[in-house]
């Protein structure tokens, strides 16, 4: 920069110059035309809480951004994830499934994600007096994930005992029906 | 119309031609003998044949010695090829809808003769994962007698399928795991999101499954999915981004050995894996070949930071995996993002290019031996000849 800057001679002009320039010259022609807009500041962005962009980026993909996905290929968790709080097993259940399990988190953070998941996408669906997930009961949950070879079939264990303490649950079985079909079982 | 108008003129004036000296001629009238019509058929698949997956839409056989074209084997972006162990026949996994990129899907291994290309047999599949090119996806167990097809819907598994009686045995849900890496004999192991393996018996009856210790970091150096079976013995190499070679014994108890670096066997700097952190690094789509004859590992390899797995490679670093050492370092003529090399003793290496050019090399010399316009993307088979098969 300094030789250029030599060579140009009186032309020469440090970037805090031409920033000014920028300001001086350029911003109030702008307003002028009425092109102006106010420049973004760090609070009119939107900012995703981090236990929500946990979820994003380790879950949103396939179960959607709202908890949303098409319930027949990836369980909607949106009004029926709560469900499996209606059982110890079930409850135990979400933080075994090795995806959750294996989450590049801390247990303390997966432990806010999955409340996340369970109180705000379950909504009507959590059970009343349920507690929130520990941090000491997702380490030792998470320690002990799913290892089956028969993943769906435990899965359909599970959704019939939690039917049949909170029947509402039902619609939790749409996907086992539809998983079966795809198997060609 | 018009065409149909054009085409008859231009008969009608080729007709006036040839009447015009034959009928001048005193010659005897040729006596007109009717077309024999044949079916081409291949020689027994040859150590040098190479089959890159060719504008989305086969996978195209070539004699790399003779440079020519033998055949094509149909299969879409989604299709993966496997050559049965006898070299009889070709396996292609495949996924297709009924109106091109909607409709009916259906999933299907489709049979073919490897000496007659015809298509012998088609088998029906549960929906299998969708992936761009990845060998690891399907596979055929060196016995012959099972497919293994990866599954993802989201949910992992993977089909066992029943080649003699062309039809699916078992589906296996492999929770947490992903990929299909064949045993020498009754399973295969995947590879896991908490940096194990699991390890999925199947004889026929019920899958046993074990899980291995964690052996890698997941989270901050994974393997590359592109790992390499030797059919033939079950040995397996995985590599992680920054260049740690894990080998494998697989098995129902694999056994991992502790790793060794890439770069340090070609007296490199060891990568980190610091986001600026420049060094030599494994990448590409398919990174890695394995040349049974001499047990060579074949790795492409650039100059990069960490998580710069899936860049071109500039070299292809020949490696000894049993003593841990470097046997030469090839300069390709271009980057390349697919490697392969034959398997016998007179190795050829086969590079692709992100402009479809397979380029042939002498893997014991790097010379350039052939530059073929080939349309090739990323994946590239060199067919594994395993010992004690003919064809």
């Amino acid at each position: 920069m300094k030789g250029r800057g030599a060579a140009h001679g009186g032309r020469r002009t440090t970037m805090r110059q031409r920033f000014l320039i920028l300001s001086l010259v350029i911003l109030p022609a702008l307003a002028v035309l009425g092109l102006a807009r106010a420049a973004p500041m760090a609070g009119a962005l939107p900012v995703i809480p981090a236990t929500q962009g946990h979820y994003l980026m380790g879950c949103g993909g396939c179960h959607g951004i709202q908890g949303r996905s098409g319930r027949e290929v990836v369980p909607d968790l949106a009004g029926q994830v709560g469900y499996f709080l209606c059982t110890p097993e079930g409850r135990d259940y979400l933080v075994r499934l090795p995806n959750v399990a294996f989450a590049n988190l801390s247990s303390e953070d997966l432990a806010r994600m999955m409340n996340f998941v369970v109180f705000t996408f379950g909504g009507a669906s959590v059970p009343a007096n349920s507690r929130p997930y520990t941090t000491a009961e997702i380490a030792a949950l998470r320690a002990n994930p799913l290892r089956v070879a028969d993943l769906h079939g435990y899965r359909e264990q599970i959704v019939r005992a939690v039917t049949h303490a909170c029947p509402a649950a039902a619609g939790l079985h749409g996907y086992d029906v539809a998983q079966a079909a795809r198997e060609g079982q | 119309m018009v065409g149909w108008n054009m085409k008859t003129t231009c008969c009608a004036a080729m007709a006036a031609m040839l009447a015009v000296p034959a009928g001048s001629a005193l010659a005897a009238s040729p006596v007109l003998q009717a077309e024999q019509s044949d079916v081409a058929t291949l020689p027994p698949v040859g150590a040098h044949w190479v089959l890159p997956a060719t504008d989305r839409e086969s996978y195209t056989i070539y004699d790399a010695d003779a440079g020519r074209i033998l055949g094509t084997v149909p299969a879409s972006i989604l299709g993966n090829i496997a050559l049965s162990p006898d070299r009889r026949t070709f396996y292609v996994a495949d996924t297709i809808w009924s109106r091109v990129d909607h409709g009916t899907r259906q999933d299907l291994i489709q049979e073919y003769d490897a000496h007659t290309l015809a298509l012998r047999r088609e088998i029906t599949l549960p929906p299998r994962a969708l992936a761009v090119y990845k060998g690891q996806d399907f596979d055929v167990s060196p016995d012959g007698k099972w497919a293994y097809v990866f599954d993802m819907s989201p949910a992992t598994s993977v089909t066992i399928v029943d080649l003699a009686k062309g039809a699916v045995a078992h589906t296996v849900d492999i929770p947490g795991c992903a990929l299909v890496f064949p045993w020498k004999q009754g399973g295969f192991s995947s590879l896991c999101g908490d940096g194990s393996l699991t390890n999925v018996g199947y004889a026929g009856d019920k899958p046993t499954v074990t899980h291995s210790a964690q052996f890698f970091d997941a989270n901050n150096d994974p393997i590359f999915e592109q790992g390499l079976v030797d059919h033939a013995t079950g040995q397996a190499l995985f590599i992680s981004y920054t260049g740690k070679v894990y080998n494998v014994t697989l098995g129902q108890r694999p056994d991992i050995a502790a790793p060794w670096s890439i770069q340090a066997a070609a007296g490199q700097p060891v990568a980190g894996t610091g986001v600026q952190e420049q060094a030599w690094r494994p990448g590409g789509k398919q990174p890695f070949a394995w040349n049974r004859a001499s047990g060579h590992l074949f790795v492409l390899m650039h100059v990069g930071p960490h998580w710069t797995h899936k860049t071109d490679g500039t070299e292809v670093w020949e490696l000894d995996p049993t003593h841990h050492t470097l046997l030469r370092r090839i300069d390709l003529p271009q980057p390349a993002r697919g490697i392969a090399v034959s398997g016998d003793a007179a190795p050829l290496l086969y590079a692709t290019s992100q402009d479809g050019i397979m380029t042939v090399l002498d893997a014991r010399t790097g010379a350039v031996r052939r530059t073929v316009e080939a349309h090739a993307e990323s994946m590239i088979v060199a067919p594994d000849l395993m010992p004690g098969h003919n064809g």
